[in-house]
């Protein structure tokens, strides 16, 4: 004598869950909303971390900084690859000069149009308004603005200790991001300005999303030569590679302990759902159905209710 | 036939142990009846789910159809069930998800009988119970007595060797009872079917071949 065919147990099982409307609706949902959460959180996670890594690259850094490039070198020959924007930088280190108070400074070269469009310092202005490439002109931070006692429209003066280097410069805004790094000693200007005084150069560059800054790194390490180097946002601000890290860790700790709830009450609520119907499995075992039908019979339930679910 | 050697079976209460049955023997000839009479609590139905396969005796052996159905293994126990048993529970006990159809039909698809050939059978007894109008409707559209007949034509839609009925009529007015019983007993003789109906009615174990009367879970008493 043969055991049933498996089509049987389907059928009866589907009809058992049809005609059980209600409960099953109510596990349905049940694992809906248990997945839904567990896929939110997941996201969440992944979210938040990536929201903050955009939000700090973006400010100021990009995804790479290159050090020491050549005058012969072209923005263009950085684009590899998942890359979507380099900005050229050229950072000359000088004094500020306003009426007798002096500061030293890093001047920062930069192409305001393009800066524009992938830094997002020109946020941060909080007198004034950002450089433009045509104006011999200044953008300074708020606490070196207090420090030199200057505001919006003043002209100031910068050296790099050559006279034949003096730069002036008008005030045209004052920003604040907060970051201790940007706020203290660095000043921007059009890079037109500097041109002639500095020839070495940084890129910064900015890369697609979900592109690892690592390998194009060693795209760059097998194009180019050894003497230029590349460094990844996670090398120039370990604080926040740490503090991702640490969000990861905290996140999976989390979504670990909410998927073991929720597996242990999804398991619950199928075992009610079992224990609800015992009754039938009852009957059909003196009915001379076997322990492996009922528990293929058991499964085929809640596989079609996780079906339905999903 | 039917053999019950010596069987004897325990049960674990709140009262510490209770003997349900103690060496009950007695021989049943196929395709007779047997009514096992006693009062509420003295083993029938201890006695009839030791004949089913329902509850394993810690002593004894009981032989169907000579199968010693206590030393077949689950599985052998389960499919030997299936093919040669069919049981009336006092309550019914219909499948609850199924309707009257699905329930006659039930004991033909796990015994592998063809779908149109389980259906002109399921007609044939919904027709003889006089439930035909009632086939799409679920087991709580029914009313005691239809629960009780629809429970005795699954039981016997197989045409197993033995139809096991446990008080079928305890739940039901005496003359839902008295029909439930003559149909049970014009299906089962049709059929040549080997019949244990456990019962206090005395007017329905005058209708049996054989009397076990058993009282505190011993054989009193045993009329041919």
């Amino acid at each position: 004598m043969k055991t049933t065919p498996i089509g049987f147990w389907v059928k009866t099982a589907s009809l058992f869950l049809f005609r059980s409307g209600r409960s099953t609706v109510v596990l349905s949902l049940m694992v809906v909303a248990a997945v839904y959460t567990l896929i939110f959180l997941s996201s969440l996670a992944v979210g938040v971390n990536d929201a903050m890594i955009r939000n700090s690259v973006s400010l100021y850094s990009g995804h790479i900084t290159g050090f020491s490039l050549s005058p012969w070198l072209k923005t263009d020959n950085l684009f590899v690859e998942g890359v979507v924007g380099v900005l050229k930088r050229i950072s000359i280190p000088g004094i500020l000069t306003y009426e007798g108070n002096i500061e030293t400074v890093t001047l920062i070269g930069v192409n305001p149009s393009a800066e524009l469009k992938r830094t997002a310092i020109w946020k941060k202005i909080i007198a004034g308004k950002y450089l433009q490439a045509t104006e011999q002109a200044i953008l300074l931070s708020q606490p070196l603005a207090e420090r030199l006692k200057v505001k919006y429209g003043d002209v100031l003066y910068f050296s790099t200790g050559f006279e034949k280097n003096n730069l002036q410069l008008k005030l045209s805004g004052i920003y604040k991001t907060g970051i201790d790094q940007l706020d203290r000693g660095i000043a921007f200007c059009p890079l037109a300005e500097i041109a002639d005084m500095h020839k070495i150069w940084s890129a910064t560059i900015f890369l697609n999303e979900g592109v690892e800054p690592e390998s194009v790194i060693a795209e760059y390490r097998r194009r180019l030569a050894d003497t230029y180097h590349f460094k990844s946002w996670k090398e120039l601000m370990p604080d926040l590679r740490q503090l991702i890290d640490l969000e990861y860790l905290s996140m999976g700790i989390v979504t670990v302990l909410v998927f073991g709830v929720v597996s242990l009450g999804i398991a619950c609520a199928f075992v009610i759902f079992i224990l609800k119907n015992l009754r039938e499995y009852g009957i059909m075992k003196a009915m001379g159905v076997t322990t492996g039908e009922m528990t293929f019979l058991i499964v085929v339930e809640v596989v079609l209710m996780n079906l339905a679910a999903t | 036939m039917i053999e019950l050697e010596k069987i004897s079976k325990e049960f674990r209460s709140g009262r510490g142990y209770v003997r349900a049955l103690t060496d009950v023997s007695f021989t049943l000839e196929r395709g007779k009846t047997a009514a096992v009479v006693g009062k509420s609590g003295s083993g029938k139905t201890t006695l009839l789910n030791c004949i089913g396969g329902l509850e394993r005796p810690e002593k004894g052996t009981v032989i169907c159809f000579g199968a010693d159905i206590y030393s077949l293994s689950a599985k052998k126990l389960s499919l030997f069930q299936r093919k040669n048993f069919g049981f009336v529970f006092q309550h019914g006990n219909l499948l609850s998800y199924l309707t009257v159809f699905e329930n006659i039909a039930f004991p033909l698809w796990l015994n592998g009988i063809a779908e149109k050939q389980a259906q002109l059978r399921v007609k044939e007894l919904l027709k003889k119970i006089g439930l035909s109008n009632a086939q799409a409707a679920l087991p709580h559209e029914l009313s005691g007595g239809e629960i009780q007949r629809v429970s005795a034509a699954r039981a016997i839609a197989h045409s197993p060797r033995l139809l096991l009925a446990d008080e079928p009529t305890a739940s039901l007015d005496t003359v839902t009872g008295k029909n439930l019983i003559a149909l049970m007993f014009e299906m089962g003789r049709n059929q040549g079917c080997t019949m244990v109906i456990s019962t206090h009615d005395p007017e329905i174990s005058r209708l049996a071949d054989q009397i076990i009367q058993i009282k505190d879970g011993r054989v009193i008493k045993e009329t041919a």
